[in-house]
């Protein structure tokens, strides 16, 4: 590196740092990928993790130019980590409220904006889906207990105290797709 | 020194250097390292390894800590970096962000 005393500082070129390998990053990303998903960061669980090593791999990458991929890799596999968590506790909860259960709402609203932030595309495949076909399935199963013991009459009342309830849940989030509450009224009835 | 405020820090031939973990504690990576939730290995051990990073750099950075600690509590020396270490530990100090 740096010559004799007598003689002008010089850095040579750092040479020995020419990543040769081509599949440097994919293996790179493997391994912090197995380690975010198997090794249960998706499950809040880091013991027997090395910090160093997933720092040491992350830093490496972006220090070799491929941040972009680290960047990217990261976000799908952060979003299928949400996605999974979220929509279980959605289907969850939304079920507990329509039995009459008291639910934290604050915590429904912090799952939905989540899903929001993840892209708009994502929120209505993701969960508006699933969330649409619980809904018409469970309609389904009420309407028809109802029409066994009620009238037409209270059935209709019924139907129409569940359409606003539905909207009411949906105004605080505030975020519903129109299309999403155009389904869901048609669903009630 | 009591174990308790000890760290030790492995260089990449197998070099420990056990040192305060206030002097450890002026990286802010050690200091992530030891400090995140999640129950690294890193912080239930109180060890940490740098394969990349070798003894002598690693010696350099260990007396780095310890000059910082002083020099912030008012001895304004100053610190002496053999010119043929400055680049490897100008790598070392960015990716330790000290």
């Amino acid at each position: 590196m740096s010559n004799q005393k007598k003689r002008i500082f010089q850095i040579e070129a750092f040479k020995n740092r020419v990543v040769v390998d081509p599949s440097y990053s994919e293996k790179t990303w493997n391994i912090l990928d197995h380690a975010i998903h198997q090794n249960q960061i998706c499950n809040q669980n880091a013991s027997g993790l090395s910090f160093e090593e997933l720092y040491r791999n992350a830093y490496n990458m972006v220090f070799h130019k491929f941040g972009e991929k680290l960047y990217s890799g990261l976000f799908t596999t952060m979003t299928a980590c949400l996605q999974e968590t979220s929509i279980s506790l959605e289907a969850a909860q939304v079920h507990r409220e329509r039995t009459g259960e008291a639910i934290d709402r604050g915590l429904m609203r912090n799952i939905v904006k989540m899903l929001m932030d993840l892209g708009f595309s994502v929120y209505l495949e993701e969960f508006e889906k699933p969330f649409l076909e619980v809904s018409a399935e469970f309609y389904k199963g009420e309407s028809q207990k109802i029409m066994e013991c009620c009238d037409c009459g209270d059935y209709l009342k019924r139907a129409e105290i569940r359409i606003n309830e539905e909207r009411d849940d949906c105004y605080p989030h505030d975020k519903i797709s129109p299309q999403g509450e155009l389904r869901l009224g048609k669903y009630a009835s | 020194m009591k174990k308790e405020d000890t760290v030790k820090l492995i260089s990449s031939e197998g070099m420990e250097f056990v040192i305060d973990k206030e002097a450890a504690m002026v990286s802010q990576t050690i200091r992530n390292m030891l400090t995140s939730p999640g129950g690294f290995a890193e912080a239930e051990h109180g060890v940490v390894t740098f394969p990349e990073i070798n003894a002598v750099i690693l010696e350099k950075i260990c007396q780095y800590f310890y000059w910082s600690l002083q020099y912030s509590r008012g001895k304004e020396t100053e610190f002496h970096i053999e010119p043929e270490l400055t680049l490897e530990l100008m790598m070392a100090a960015n990716y330790l962000h000290t």
